[in-house]
């Protein structure tokens, strides 16, 4: 029975790669499920997928000149993703142009220019695959620090504007009505967006990503009432399904990206059947 | 030169708005509003009176011909029930104290006086059971007091009601009609927008009737007098 345990649980923790990759994956978690609770409750899942294929173009940038490691990728995609982040933002300063336009514009835009960009590449279709679903077994030591970083930064920032953030998100109308600055505030939203993005493409990809945003938040929503507790709840959610996605992966030799998004459906879909109160199981029993 | 009454807390001189530069929104409307009026706007689909209220929250241009006068950090507003996403993950107590947002400062959290005033704003309108209540668990009525309560944090002195009627049943249309008057009893000014002529006419001091102009403004027997066709006009259409 030891012997079981031993070889389930502890046994792939004396690679170096795989306790990097837990580290990541957790990482991760806590970083893009904070931020989805702003994806969740504003509609913005489309922009989430918009946002990480912007960051392709530095991701690329990175990969064909050989910097894909020691923090390349991340400094690459971070590059690419704020630019995005910030086009979008002005595009629809003003209402100008409809955001789901705007967003529609830059996603395909950015998704070519790095298609372009890779396919300079010798390489082409390893650096690809890479970029679309990820490379978590290749994490450094170095780019853990580097994301540890970030991530601190991206919930430092939110956790000092939560107030005006939130109030922004519920009823912009009063944000306006307060004179707070609303349209630097939706910026600074979009920008520590395409950062979390980028943090976590190099655990599950270019293709993955936005999942990691919305599905952990989703399922917070079933169980909490208040923002910040969806927050706390989707970090945990996506944290624990990194770890747990990470062991599938190992022991059924499958792709951890995929198991990644894998377990996070497969928890929203217990969550969506079965949460209390808000379930689909409970609302039928209430009508039956 | 704008000479105004010494107790008014409302000034709208020459407001005219022109959003696609065919048909004003609003055209040249002027009125005053004094300190503990309770005025209902009224007006047909489209007439300008969302556009009145955002120009007096100061969210739209307006043009320099025009002038509102109005103390802002003293501005409290009801938004339309459908513009809030009722689903949203926050508590009463949540939406009260985001009207405090500018009072609690940049990179600052609520203190224990900030949550006082919430519970005390909720407690004057009946809602203190209910802090902790997710805002979708409440009825529409009790929702728009939610909103009253938050203004009311923000030491508002003057409320502004988009249409707080719409879709709410007449067992919470009483209620609220009830919170607004002792409201307006302790000193609250009220500007109200409403598509109901029968209570606009019997509840309120003053009636403002507006048709992308100021049709009539003043006391209920003034304005049903000076605008009879308009009102005879608007309630068959």
């Amino acid at each position: 029975m030891a012997a079981f345990w031993y070889n389930l649980v502890i046994a792939p923790l004396e690679f170096a790669f795989m306790q990097r990759a837990l580290l990541a994956v957790i990482l991760v978690g806590i970083t893009s499920g904070v931020m989805g609770a702003f994806v969740v409750t504003r509609g913005m899942a489309f922009l989430g997928d918009a946002l990480a294929h912007s960051v392709l173009p530095g991701v690329a940038v990175a990969f064909i000149t050989g910097n894909s490691t020691q923090g390349g990728l991340l400094i690459g995609g971070l590059v690419a993703g704020i630019l995005a982040a910030i086009g979008i933002g002005l595009l629809t300063r003003g209402q100008r142009l409809r955001e789901d336009t705007a967003i529609g514009i830059v996603f395909a835009g950015t998704l070519a220019l790095g298609i372009a960009l890779i396919s300079t590449s010798r390489t082409f279709a390893t650096d690809l695959q890479h970029i679309l679903i990820g490379n978590i077994l290749s994490v450094t030591a170095f780019d853990l620090w580097l994301m540890a970083l970030i991530g601190a930064i991206v919930l430092m920032t939110t956790l000092l504007l939560y107030k005006e953030l939130l109030l922004v998100s519920f009823d912009p109308t009063l944000a306006q009505a307060l004179r707070l600055p609303t349209e630097s505030l939706r910026i600074v939203l979009l920008v520590l967006l395409a950062v979390t993005v980028v943090i976590g493409v190099q655990a599950v990809g270019v293709a993955l990503i936005a999942a990691t945003l919305v599905t952990p938040a989703a399922t917070a929503r079933f169980f909490v009432k208040r923002l910040h507790h969806m927050m706390a709840l989707s970090a945990m959610i996506a944290s624990s399904c990194g770890i747990v996605a990470m062991y599938l992966a190992w022991h059924l030799n499958i792709e951890a990206s995929a198991a990644v998004v894998l377990t996070m459906t497969l928890v929203f879909l217990l969550s969506f059947l079965f949460a209390p109160q808000q379930g689909y199981v409970w609302a039928w029993r209430g009508k039956a | 030169m704008i000479n105004t009454m010494p107790d008014t807390i409302l000034s709208v001189q020459h407001l005219s708005i022109d959003y696609d530069g065919t048909t004003p929104a609003l055209n040249n409307v002027s009125f005053e509003i004094c300190a503990g009026d309770k005025v209902a706007m009224i007006g047909p689909n489209g007439a300008g009176k969302s556009t009145l209220m955002k120009a007096i929250m100061g969210l739209i241009p307006t043009p320099r011909s025009s002038k509102i006068v109005v103390d802002r950090h003293r501005l409290g507003y009801v938004p339309q029930h459908q513009t809030i996403d009722w689903s949203f993950p926050v508590t009463v107590r949540d939406v009260v104290i985001m009207g405090l947002t500018r009072q609690i400062g940049w990179l600052r959290f609520p203190s224990k006086k900030h949550w006082q005033q919430v519970d005390t704003a909720l407690e004057r309108v009946a809602l203190s059971d209910y802090g902790q209540r997710q805002i979708s668990e409440l009825s529409g009525g009790q929702q728009q007091r939610v909103f009253i309560a938050r203004a009311l944090g923000q030491q508002a002195e003057l409320l502004l009601l988009d249409e707080p009627f719409a879709g709410v049943d007449m067992g919470a249309q009483s209620d609220l009609l009830q919170v607004i008057d002792e409201l307006n009893q302790d000193g609250l000014t009220i500007l109200l927008s409403t598509h109901d002529l029968t209570l606009a006419f019997s509840r309120f001091t003053k009636v403002l009737a507006l048709n992308h102009e100021l049709v009539a403004f003043g006391s209920p027997d003034i304005v049903s007098q000076s605008s009879a066709n308009f009102l005879s006009f608007y309630s068959t259409n």
